[in-house]
């Protein structure tokens, strides 16, 4: 379940339109490595990963990135405000302009619309997190090329943040991957898959046994009954 | 006490009633009797909302009241039943 919070995970406020660098930055909406394909690709995987850390992570960081589809939308909404005929041809913004005129439509900065098949959900935890590393490495790259084609210190400092998160994330998953190996045959990751042939697996975490912190709870009746 | 799954019950139907309102709020901002709908669920689901947390459990990573991290705990929301944690079973042949 979801809840929204009417506020940006960082602030944008972006004084000077820039349709040209709309055009790009879009491709972190929705393109192939873009935060939109990082929410749906973690939002999807995490129904089968075999332990309570990697849903939890799964989960939190494809929530994050949801965040971060709305600040590339209210960068792409801010560099496109108060837009001229002329500034729209000059910026090579026309063709998107006559798709969309200043909507926020999610697709890569070559007019790619956003798909599912730009990423996968494996049912295999080592696939799927190996593809989750690999997946913030290619977004720290196109935040590494946005930041040298960015001028405009409003963009920047967004920017710097996002990228910031990928390699946080990256390094998360990283974690995620060890916790997964640990439970696993060192001799041999591959023996089975631990989302699939389940009774091979063994249930070790005794601090992640169910909780049942009874006497926190004393003699609680709801008030509204 | 109430269990875990009346209490969960319990707050699955305060927050739909808070949900119905809301949508109906947005196109009715100046609504009284919405609003007051609105406001004494708001209460009903924050009161049920910390006593669930408190017995059974954060329910968002933004809430994790008690001192050990409970929040990554199974069971997750999609497995169905208050099973043990995760889909794992016994039997292991594996450390």
């Amino acid at each position: 379940m979801w809840n929204y919070e009417k506020r940006l995970q960082f602030p944008v406020a972006i004084q000077h339109s820039d349709p040209a660098f709309a055009n790009i930055l879009i491709t972190q909406l929705g393109g192939a490595d873009g935060e939109l394909s990082a929410a749906l690709r973690y939002m999807s995987q995490r129904y089968t990963m075999p332990f309570p850390q990697l849903k939890a992570m799964l989960t939190d960081i494809a929530t994050e990135e949801l965040a971060h589809v709305e600040i590339i939308s209210a960068m792409v909404y801010q560099l496109t405000r108060n837009l001229t005929p002329t500034q729209i041809k000059e910026a090579g913004f026309a063709a998107y302009f006559v798709d969309h005129t200043t909507g926020i439509y999610p697709q890569a900065a070559a007019g790619f619309p956003h798909t599912a098949a730009f990423y996968q959900s494996k049912g295999d935890p080592i696939a799927d997190l190996m593809e989750d590393m690999a997946a913030e490495q290619k977004a720290r790259v196109v935040y590494d090329n946005l930041l040298r084609l960015a001028s405009d210190e409003d963009v920047i400092k967004v920017l710097r943040f996002l990228r910031q998160r990928e390699i946080v994330h990256f390094q998360r998953f990283g974690e995620a991957l060890g916790i997964l190996q640990n439970h696993l045959n060192p001799n041999n990751y591959y023996a089975f898959n631990p989302s699939f042939d389940m009774r091979k697996v063994k249930q070790t975490i005794p601090y992640f046994a169910q909780m049942s912190n009874q006497n926190n709870c004393l003699e609680d009746v709801p008030p509204y009954q | 006490m109430k269990s875990r799954q009346e209490l969960m019950q319990d707050i699955q139907i305060l927050d739909f009633a808070i949900q119905e309102a809301a949508l109906f709020l947005n196109a009715h901002p100046d609504n009284e009797e919405a609003m007051q709908y609105y406001q004494r669920h708001r209460e009903y689901k924050d009161k049920a909302t910390a006593i669930y947390e408190r017995c059974y459990g954060a329910l968002s990573n933004r809430s994790n009241l008690n001192s050990t991290w409970e929040y990554v705990n199974g069971p997750w929301p999609w497995e169905g039943v208050d099973n043990t944690c995760g889909t794992m079973k016994n039997d292991s042949n594996f450390r």
